[in-house]
C-alpha cells in the first residue's frame, strides 16, 4: 500500500491529509476534492503507462483501490 | 507556452464585470492551470481580467481561470481537460453499457470551508424515470450532505417531432461553430440563460434551459433537468427534456457537441443516442427548471464552492 500512499500524497495539496484516512476509507468523503481525484487519476495512468477504462475509474475510491489498480497486495 | 494562453483570451468569453466574484489569488490560480506565477502574470498583462487587492495582490475570478486552463492549455494536463476527459471516457465505450443497470452509492458532502458557511443541497429525484432507490436517502452526513444507493437504468430511445429535432440541431451547430462558445459559466449567470446566450457563452445548464424554453415556446412539453454525471467524481450536469409517445426523453446537445470533439475519443453512436436517449450514470435531482443545486448561505454557491461527489459502484450489505 507504500507506492498507492504517495502517489495518492504527491497529488493532494494538503499531503498532511493523508495521515487521517484509512486504507478503506472513501477519499472524497475524507475531503480530497475533485482537482485532487483528478491528478491521482492521471498518475495512476502514467504509473500503469495506459489509460485506465471507464470500469477502472468508477472504482478508484480509496487507498485499497489504487493500490488494487496499481498491482499491490495487501499490507501497509 | 505565453502564447497559447494570450491567445485563449480571445477564444473564450470572459465573465462580465457584474457577475464577477475575483477572489482567487495567483497561486491558486497558477495551480488551476499546472503553470508558474509568473507565467500567469505575463498573461494578466495581457488582458486577463482581474483585480488588485492591496495586501492580497492580483485576484482572478474561477471561471475565467477555469476557461483559461481549457482554452489555453496545450498540455492537456490542468485539471478541467483533465476532468473532462474522464467524465466522457464511458462515450467511448461499448454502447451496451450506457443503458444496462447499474448500481451506484452517491455521496454528497459540503467542501471544506468557513465552519459558519451554511450549505443547502437540493436531493435526488427518487420519482425520475430509470431511478430506483436501493438504500433510502441519508440526509445529515457529516460533514453537511447526504448518501443514497441507487440503481440507474437507462433506456435507448429517440425524439421523433421534427420541429423539436430541428431545433436541438440549431443549438448544437451553435456550439459547433463557435457562433456561442461552449465554456464554463458562472452560476448567476446560467440562471439569466438568455443573456448568456446573447453574450455567446454556455454551458449543460444554459444550453438546457435555453432549448427547453425554446422546446415550450413552440408549443411542445419540455423541462430543464439538472443532476450529477457519475464517473470518477460527481459532476453536475443539466439537459434537456420532452415529453413524447408518454414519456420523457432526454436531449443532450452538450453531451453531442463533446463528443463530436475527437479528443475525447467517443464513438458515433454516442453522438446519435444523445437526441433522446436515458444514460445509465446520470442522477436527476429536485431541480425543477435545471435551478441550482448547492446554495451557500442561501446563495447559489459560486463555482469553487463545489460539494464534493462520491460515486461507487454499490455492493449490498
Amino acid at each position: 500500500m507504500t507506492d498507492a500512499r504517495t502517489l495518492i500524497r504527491e497529488n493532494l495539496d494538503y499531503p498532511a491529509l493523508l495521515d487521517d484516512i484509512a486504507d478503506h476509507d472513501d477519499l472524497i468523503m475524507a475531503g480530497v476534492n475533485s482537482g485532487e481525484m483528478v491528478r491521482i487519476a492521471l498518475a495512476c495512468e502514467q504509473h500503469l503507462d495506459r489509460e485506465i477504462t471507464d470500469e477502472e475509474l468508477t472504482q478508484l475510491k480509496s487507498v485499497r483501490a489504487v493500490a488494487e489498480l496499481l498491482g499491490q497486495s495487501g499490507g501497509t | 507556452m505565453i502564447g497559447h494562453f494570450v491567445e485563449a483570451l480571445d477564444r473564450f468569453i470572459q465573465v462580465p464585470a457584474e457577475f464577477a466574484r475575483y477572489e482567487f489569488g495567483l497561486a491558486d490560480g497558477a495551480r488551476i492551470l499546472a503553470v508558474d506565477e509568473n507565467l500567469l502574470s505575463a498573461v494578466t498583462a495581457e488582458g486577463m481580467p482581474y483585480a488588485m487587492d492591496s495586501t492580497e495582490g492580483l485576484l482572478f475570478d474561477h471561471v475565467d481561470l477555469l476557461n483559461l486552463a481549457m482554452f489555453g492549455s496545450r498540455s492537456g494536463q490542468s485539471i478541467p481537460e483533465l476532468a473532462m476527459r474522464y467524465f466522457l471516457r464511458f462515450a467511448a465505450s461499448a454502447p451496451t453499457t450506457w443503458f444496462g443497470p447499474r448500481e451506484w452509492l452517491v455521496r454528497v458532502r459540503a467542501p471544506a470551508t468557513d465552519p459558519t458557511a451554511r450549505f443547502r443541497m437540493q436531493g435526488p429525484d427518487v420519482t425520475a424515470p430509470g431511478v430506483a432507490v436501493l438504500e433510502p436517502h441519508t440526509p445529515g452526513v457529516e460533514p453537511a450532505g447526504y448518501q443514497i444507493a441507487v440503481r440507474l437504468t437507462g433506456e435507448e430511445a429517440i425524439v421523433r417531432d421534427p420541429v423539436a429535432q430541428a431545433i436541438y440541431q440549431e443549438m448544437l451547430d451553435a456550439l459547433g461553430s463557435g457562433a456561442v462558445v461552449y465554456q464554463t459559466v458562472p452560476e448567476m449567470l446560467r440562471m439569466d440563460h438568455r443573456r448568456a446566450w446573447e453574450l455567446r457563452m454556455a454551458d449543460c445548464v444554459v444550453v438546457a434551459r435555453m432549448l427547453a424554453e425554446r422546446l415550450t415556446d413552440v408549443g411542445l412539453r419540455a423541462r430543464a433537468r439538472r443532476g450529477y454525471l457519475l464517473a470518477l467524481v460527481g459532476n453536475d450536469h443539466s439537459w434537456c427534456e420532452l415529453y413524447e409517445d408518454g414519456a420523457w426523453k432526454p436531449l443532450d446537445v452538450v453531451f453531442a457537441h463533446l463528443a463530436s470533439i475527437d479528443a475525447y475519443g467517443a464513438r458515433e453512436e454516442f453522438i446519435a443516442v444523445c437526441r433522446g436517449s436515458r444514460f445509465n450514470r446520470l442522477l436527476p435531482c429536485v431541480a425543477p427548471d435545471a435551478t441550482t443545486l448547492v446554495y451557500l448561505n442561501d446563495q447559489p454557491a459560486p463555482s469553487w464552492a463545489q460539494v464534493g461527489v462520491s460515486a461507487r459502484v454499490w455492493e449490498s450489505r
